[in-house]
């Protein structure tokens, strides 16, 4: 009984520390996460000319953009930057491109507070820009994927969680500036 | 182990309709026919109030979407549901759940809908303000309120008009399983901090009274 009890104190602790790292990472992830540490995938930055950088300087987020795929139903995601979904169109391309984020202070945590007509400036490995400005807001359930759906214009939608438990999605579009 | 928790949470909480709901969509990207889009200075939201601006109309199986962008740039999306495919039971339900019950007079008399009952569901977003123009709809008609037509052959996409399911353009095609990335770690954290506290006291308690 006493090593059963010596168990459960033990896992107690260990679940209140992991629960600490968990907030910690949410507050501050770039004092935590392991640098350049990729759920799932190992791969370079700068492959195929894709984004670097996306910055949204009213929101106050300037962070590297890396590469992501969906495999077997599972969204690759980032503790070091936004994730772009490589099959979505290169952000000022025709169609919709998916950025995503956590919604930690340091990556898409200000995501929330954006408005209409803020701009959003992604970034090319040669240091050419695009610029966007947001259109619309939104705040929509998981299920969802619309958003994601094609478009005829030259979009980018970026996406981070919301709500309670993070039981949201909320979305901001932004048009490319012509 | 979160996931199947959360997946056995939400089929417990959610009722499973014979008739399952559409999925409407979101008017940041609407994926439905356009059939309508009026401009003017008076454009209803069932249960709020009229405003002006620009008034969006999609429609899907009878289903429709409308999408209102205000003057001073506030969203507004009404999902319309047609009724007369559910049973009394799940309209009570829906009800339950937020929707506004329309009735045929209502429908067709208020909202310009065609025949049937309606459940009508409102939800808000952020649009760019458009100042209004005099510009008639593609349809020719100018609307006090919001009117929705059948959705045909003939529904031409107005300004504003973005992809229809027959669009074929680039996007992202891995959403297999139909949900979003899930960009936050709050359940972790009360999920752990929860077991956590549960652990310590019955390892407290053991310790203390355990034989």
């Amino acid at each position: 009984m006493k090593l059963l009890a010596r168990l459960f104190i033990i896992a107690g602790i260990f679940l209140y520390a992991f629960a600490v790292y968990q907030i910690a990472l949410r507050e501050n992830p770039k004092r935590l996460a392991f640098d350049n540490y990729i759920y799932g995938q190992n791969h370079s930055v700068n492959d195929k000319n894709l984004p670097t950088e996306i910055t949204i300087k009213d929101l106050d987020i300037d962070i590297p953009v890396y590469p992501s795929m969906v495999t077997n139903n599972q969204w690759q995601t980032t503790n070091a930057g936004a994730s772009y979904l490589t099959s979505s169109p290169l952000p000022g391309a025709k169609g919709n491109s998916i950025v995503y984020a956590h919604n930690w202070r340091s990556l898409f945590g200000n995501l929330v507070n954006a408005h209409i007509g803020e701009q959003v400036s992604v970034t090319y490995p040669n240091k050419t820009k695009k610029i966007f400005v947001i259109a619309y807001t939104s705040v929509v359930s998981p299920d969802q994927s619309t958003i994601l759906a094609p478009s005829n214009d030259k979009r980018i939608t970026l996406y981070t969680c919301t709500g309670i438990l993070d039981s949201k999605r909320f979305v901001a579009v932004a048009i490319l500036k012509s | 182990m979160t996931p199947i928790a959360a997946t056995l949470f939400m089929s417990a909480a959610l009722p499973v309709y014979a008739n399952p709901i559409p999925q409407f969509g979101s008017c940041v990207n609407p994926q439905w026919a356009q059939t309508q889009v009026n401009y003017g200075d008076s454009h209803g939201v069932v249960g709020v109030n009229k405003f002006p601006g620009v008034d969006s109309i999609y429609s899907s199986n009878g289903n429709t979407m409308q999408c209102l962008c205000t003057n001073t740039g506030e969203g507004y999306q009404t999902n319309w549901l047609k009724a007369s495919n559910y049973s009394h039971d799940q309209i009570e339900s829906l009800q339950a759940q937020g929707w506004i019950y329309i009735s045929e007079a209502e429908a067709k008399d208020s909202w310009g809908l065609e025949s049937g009952p309606y459940l009508a569901k409102n939800e808000t977003y952020a649009c760019t303000a458009c100042t209004p123009t005099p510009t008639v709809t593609p349809t020719g008609t100018l609307t006090p309120t919001p009117t929705v037509t059948t959705p045909g052959p003939t529904a031409t996409p107005g300004p504003g008009a973005t992809a229809t399911p027959e669009t074929k353009v680039q996007g992202a095609s891995a959403n297999n399983n139909n949900v979003l990335a899930s960009t936050g770690n709050a359940l972790v954290i009360y999920v752990s901090l929860l077991a956590g506290a549960v652990s310590l006291i019955l390892g407290l308690f053991l310790k203390k009274f355990g034989k």
